[in-house]
């Protein structure tokens, strides 16, 4: 019995040996058959308001279909929240250039990711998937991503730039990449704030930036994205999507280095707003900067040999369970549940972390003294109406 | 226990031999790298403010070509190889030959050269997939998501092979402003000096030609190809005139069909067609059955062929049916039946595929009248301008303003 459990496992691992390099499981797809299928989920997305992005360029993005309910004739579709999450209405545009009106469901600029819900959508159950316009994703597990694995992007890039050789002016001309397919390999996992810190200095000040804080690394990969893919899936060698596509790095740090946001952030979010209706977010109440005498960017010598070791409060906001804890404006974090922190960033994604009801443990310096008993804060649920930048 | 231990070995065998067959890139490397050469082309430069040859500076250009034919004939691209006053072909095994320019078709974006291999060389050409086009895109002979590979003189490097795969398939216009039909989008990297570069599919054959970069080089990975068929058909045409013993006439030239007509295209604005075209045709009245039919001529070139065959500009182009007329015989067969004209694009790609002899009969709409009006399609004037020895009468600010017709 053992040897023929022996001989079997020998078997699998050789079947597997010979198939490790081109894919990763024992399922046999080529790029060729996985695009057939996954293409008829990828959209394009238009926001009808117009704001500044802080990533990615002008104009639309893209995004993906990954439910359809054909009782309602409705889709739900996830895209970035820095492609659609200021637009009420959205208009989405298919592979086969049909065009379906959107509304915005939910949107957490923190993972940079927003719910839209498509409608009027055809009502194609009983088509083979040959015939269908519109087929679903399937949202993979983005843990178990390995580096060096097939990432194959789509999106529409060029959206809103001069794509290709057209007169802008000339309606007749299309300037759509739509569907455009590219590959790489996953290179790597980025914690990403350090590269939107530099692009992005003059939106995030000192209160921190509202775009992209909530998550703890995002894919590097070599897969070619532009200004207009974001939002846009990236799929797996079976097909099934592993990160959002939102920034293309590359033009600040070389070839190839573009990011991704882990689809299990977006599982999270979009499955809570699906099933409880609102998505809750871990929350404390207090709005937190660097320590006010040194800022973030100063990365002298002095300031890294002297770099205060906490984070300060800058404002508490009311009837929030900071306030409640006795919090006050201008204390001193000295260390969350033991850990100190110099970054506020850092603080968020702790918070983040965290489960509702949960309680954190704050070391808190008040008047220039550390005071004796620590501060226990119950971790409660964000108002719609609190900013996007409170912790 | 034999058994199984048998079935472990040819488990191994065949998961080998399934990965074998598998594409690999060193395969379609090995079979193409000796039709692949680098190209260096010297000219030297031109002092225009002076015309002073004494400070000339000899000034070299590297872009790739392939083997087209076993006698010698090289495919590349085509802007400015004819004045290099000496064009060096070098192959991956270090062999080198002085070529001669044979033609070049600006428009197209072909050009050829030839080399006299020596006795004990024996060039291998290019497979080249030569399929004419077809609209059904699922009928090509590529498709999205198809692994490529282009081999090219990438900033001087020769033989510099780059991998990636088929990006999309779309219809847009080239670098001098012709509508290419199924062009091929990949995400290869592409730079200086793979101009004229093939695309390999992953049996070795070409499929694309290196045509223009996205967004003029601004977008990460976005190249387009020309699709090999009609660099096929231009590269044949340019050979066969070369070889030709008659005297070089007009039609020596390159086909290149066109009607001479400039559809309406409204104020500018991203609205685009549909739009446009529905207040216009509310504005001229148009009857409920031709709502979503119909393309409205802005203007008609004056010596074009649309003008010659009785088109004026106001005119609505409803239906459309091709007919091939052969020379020879006079014989008529239709290669297109008869469709309605949805968009302008449809009727362009109609155009940029035609051949020679091709009539297209126009469903009209002129004043509340429908009537038809066959065309025959001409050779574009701006052909003849782009000749290395043009005596044409066409100027600059002709040529500027046709690239807005078809």
């Amino acid at each position: 019995m053992i040897k023929k459990i022996f001989v079997m496992t020998a078997m699998t691992l050789l079947v597997f040996a010979g198939n490790a390099f081109a894919q990763d499981s024992g399922e046999s797809l080529s790029i060729k058959d996985v695009i057939r299928t996954v293409k008829k989920g990828v959209i394009r997305v238009q926001g009808m308001s117009i704001s500044a992005p802080p990533v990615g360029g002008w104009g639309g993005g893209s995004g993906f279909v990954f439910e359809v309910d054909y009782d309602t004739n409705t889709a739900y579709a996830i895209t970035n929240h820095h492609v659609s999450g200021d637009a009420s209405a959205s208009a989405v545009t298919f592979w086969d250039g049909a065009t379906y009106k959107a509304r915005h469901v939910a949107t957490e600029p923190g993972i940079d990711i927003c719910l839209i819900e498509i409608y009027d959508i055809p009502d194609e159950r009983d088509l083979s998937d040959e015939e269908k316009t519109i087929i679903p994703v399937v949202l993979g597990d983005s843990d178990a991503v390995r580096i060096g694995e097939l990432g194959l992007a789509m999106g529409n890039p060029g959206d809103g730039q001069d794509a290709v050789n057209i007169d802008r002016s000339n309606p007749y001309e299309t300037f759509l990449l739509l569907t455009t397919a590219t590959q790489g390999v996953v290179t790597g996992r980025d914690w990403p704030i350090e590269f939107l810190l530099g692009i992005n200095r003059q939106n995030r000040g000192s209160l921190g930036s509202q775009y992209g804080t909530n998550f703890d690394y995002a894919f590097r990969m070599a897969t070619a994205i532009n200004g207009g893919n974001s939002g846009g899936p990236l799929f797996n060698q079976r097909g099934e999507v592993i990160g959002i596509n939102f920034y293309g790095g590359s033009f600040i740090y070389g070839q190839n280095q573009n990011h991704a946001i882990p689809i299990n952030l977006a599982k999270d979010f979009v499955f809570q707003i699906l099933e409880k209706g609102k998505f809750e977010k871990p929350w404390m109440g207090v709005d937190i900067i660097f320590p006010s005498w040194i800022g973030p960017d100063e990365y002298t010598e002095f300031a890294e040999k002297y770099r205060p070791d906490y984070v300060e409060i800058y404002g508490v906001r009311s009837d929030s369970p900071a306030a409640r804890a006795g919090l006050r404006q201008g204390d001193v974090i000295m260390s969350v549940d033991g850990q100190s922190y110099t970054d506020p960033e850092k603080v968020r994604l702790y918070i983040f972390s965290q489960e509702i009801g949960n309680e954190v443990e704050l070391v808190i310096k008040r008047n220039g003294k550390i005071m004796k008993e620590p501060v226990f804060i119950e971790i409660g649920v964000k108002r719609t109406y609190d900013a996007e930048f409170s912790v | 226990m034999r058994a199984f231990c048998l079935a472990v070995i040819i488990t191994a065998l065949f998961a080998g031999q399934a990965f074998a067959q598998e594409y690999k890139a060193t395969n379609v490397v090995d079979m193409v790298r000796d039709s692949v050469v680098s190209i260096d082309i010297n000219s030297l430069s031109v002092n225009y403010a002076t015309f002073d040859q004494s400070t000339q500076s000899l000034l070299t250009r590297q872009i790739t070509g392939v083997i087209y034919t076993e006698n010698g004939y090289i495919l590349t691209d085509s802007n400015s190889i004819d004045d290099g006053i000496y064009i060096n072909v070098r192959f991956e095994n270090g062999k080198e030959y002085e070529a001669e320019f044979i033609g070049a078709d600006l428009q197209y974006g072909v050009g050829v050269i030839k080399i006299d291999p020596d006795a004990d060389h024996e060039l291998t050409p290019i497979k080249m997939r030569g399929e004419l086009y077809n609209s059904d895109v699922g009928s090509l002979p590529y498709e999205q998501g198809e692994p490529v590979l282009a081999i090219g003189y990438s900033g001087g490097y020769g033989g510099t092979v780059t991998s990636g795969i088929i990006s999309a398939i779309r219809t847009f216009r080239n670098s001098r402003r012709i509508l290419i039909p199924n062009m091929i989008q990949a995400d290869v990297p592409i730079n200086i000096g793979n101009e004229g570069c093939p695309l390999f599919n992953d049996l070795g054959e070409v499929i694309g030609f290196h045509d223009i970069q996205g967004g003029g080089g601004s977008l990460q990975r976005i190249s387009f190809f020309a699709p090999s068929w009609i660099v096929k058909r231009v590269a044949d045409e340019i050979i066969s005139n070369h070889e030709s013993e008659r005297p070089a006439d007009d039609t020596d030239i390159v086909w290149h069909p066109w009607l001479g007509i400039q559809p309406y295209a409204g104020s500018s604005g991203a609205s685009g067609l549909r739009a446009q075209s529905d207040d216009l045709k509310m504005f001229f009245g148009m009857p409920d059955q031709y709502w979503d039919v119909g393309v409205l001529l802005n203007d008609v070139w004056r010596e074009g062929p649309a003008a010659e065959y009785g088109l004026r500009r106001m005119d609505w182009l409803m239906t459309v049916t091709v007919v091939n007329q052969d020379e020879n015989t006079g014989e008529d067969t239709v290669k297109t039946p008869y469709q309605l004209i949805k968009n302008v694009q449809q009727l362009e790609v109609l155009v940029s595929t035609a051949e020679r002899g091709d009539i297209f009969i126009f469903g009209v709409l002129r004043n509340g009248n429908l009537f038809d009006v066959e065309v025959t399609i001409g050779q574009h004037p701006a052909a003849t301008a782009y000749l290395p020895d043009a005596s044409s009468d066409i100027t600059g600010s002709d040529l500027a303003r046709m690239s807005e017709y078809f």
